[in-house]
């Protein structure tokens, strides 16, 4: 029993004179009307554009006239992606900015303020300053956010009984 | 068929030059390496972008640009796969890209010169016949079933030289394949 699909692979290599039908293939090639078929459409493909004129010996000329004139090839370093490797470099470049520029959260997550990111920076300069001016630089600064909110209330038994009066007066909205 | 029968073509001094031996003779700086190339694979590749739709006046122009880009690219092939294979697929590629730069030329056009000549006058009626038949049929098929035609039947490429020009495996290329031929042969009944 001959297989159609069996003697499909085999037709161009037939067709090419690389293979030859055996007796029962050849049989079933006179008798099978859609492997006949095929066997038309595989001889009329190996001559398809048959004809097409192509001058190998211009072509041999043109291409080794082109590789002369082209160049080493790229190499290695020719197929590195660049841009790439430079948005690479531009990223690590900006995380290192960042790490300067943004100062990092303390252990208890609470994010330095500006006043002591610019005394860290100044560290350094402060060391070498008297006690006179170290004063005169605390003055400069101005008060910090600390001494603006106010300190702590006195304990309830420390007011006269008058300032008791006012206070539960102001809180009552009397 | 293995790659040893087919790319043993040319001989030497009664030893056969395979496609490997040419490619690491032409890497060595032997510029007539190339050159036997060219010869050996230059007709054969001008008869399958003429049958994948390009224009005969630019046949020779871009067969030239693909040896072109094969030699440049070369560093691309790995040795263990077949130079053949590799460069249709390198030819595909120019095709595809001479079709965008065309933007999407007519495809396949029919000429005089492309039916195969008969020896008898009725045969040939009848070769004309099934060639503009099987042209206008190809033109009708997806473009992967119409490249693994052409490179199975005209170019008689086997299976594994198909997959590796088509980035695909044998199995698959096998697949294209009957299907090709399954459809031509509904379009030609």
């Amino acid at each position: 029993m001959i297989d159609c699909e069996a003697m499909r692979d085999r037709m161009p290599d037939v067709a090419h004179a690389r293979a030859r039908w055996t007796d029962p293939e050849a049989s079933h090639l006179d008798a099978c009307a859609d492997c006949a078929l095929e066997w038309r459409i595989v001889r009329a493909g190996i001559a398809l554009e048959a004809g097409t004129v192509v001058v190998t010996d211009r072509v041999a000329r043109s291409v080794t006239d082109r590789l002369r004139n082209a160049g080493p090839p790229p190499g290695v370093v020719g197929r590195i992606p660049w841009r790439g490797v430079v948005i690479g470099l531009i990223a690590a470049a900006a995380c290192v900015a960042l790490m300067f520029w943004v100062p990092l959260p303390d252990r208890a997550g609470r994010r330095p303020t500006g006043d002591s990111t610019i005394a860290a920076a100044m560290l350094p300069e402060l060391q070498g300053l008297d006690e006179s001016q170290l004063r005169s630089v605390l003055q400069s600064l101005g008060p910090s956010p600390a001494d603006a909110t106010p300190g702590v209330l006195p304990h309830l038994g420390d007011l006269t009984d008058s300032e008791l009066e006012q206070l539960l007066r102001s809180e009552g909205g009397q | 068929m293995g790659p040893s029968c087919q790319e043993a073509l040319l001989w030497v001094g009664g030893q056969p030059v395979t496609d490997p031996e040419l490619v690491a003779a032409w890497r060595g700086g032997d510029e007539s390496a190339a050159t036997q190339l060219v010869h050996r694979y230059a007709a054969a590749l001008g008869r399958y972008l003429a049958a994948s739709g390009a224009a005969s006046a630019e046949v020779e122009d871009l067969v030239q640009d693909t040896f072109f880009k094969a030699f440049r690219g070369l560093h691309g092939w790995r040795g263990d796969g077949s130079f053949r294979g590799w460069l249709y697929r390198i030819a595909g590629n120019v095709l595809k890209d001479r079709f965008r730069q065309n933007k999407g030329r007519v495809f396949l056009e029919i000429e005089e010169h492309d039916i195969v000549d008969a020896a008898d006058p009725a045969g040939e009626l009848a070769a004309d016949e099934m060639g503009r038949q099987l042209q206008a049929g190809l033109r009708r098929l997806p473009r992967l079933q119409r490249e693994v035609f052409l490179l199975r039947v005209q170019q008689g490429l086997d299976y594994s030289e198909i997959a590796a020009s088509l980035g695909s495996t044998p199995g698959a290329a096998r697949v294209h394949y009957h299907h090709a031929v399954r459809r031509l042969k509904e379009l030609l009944a």
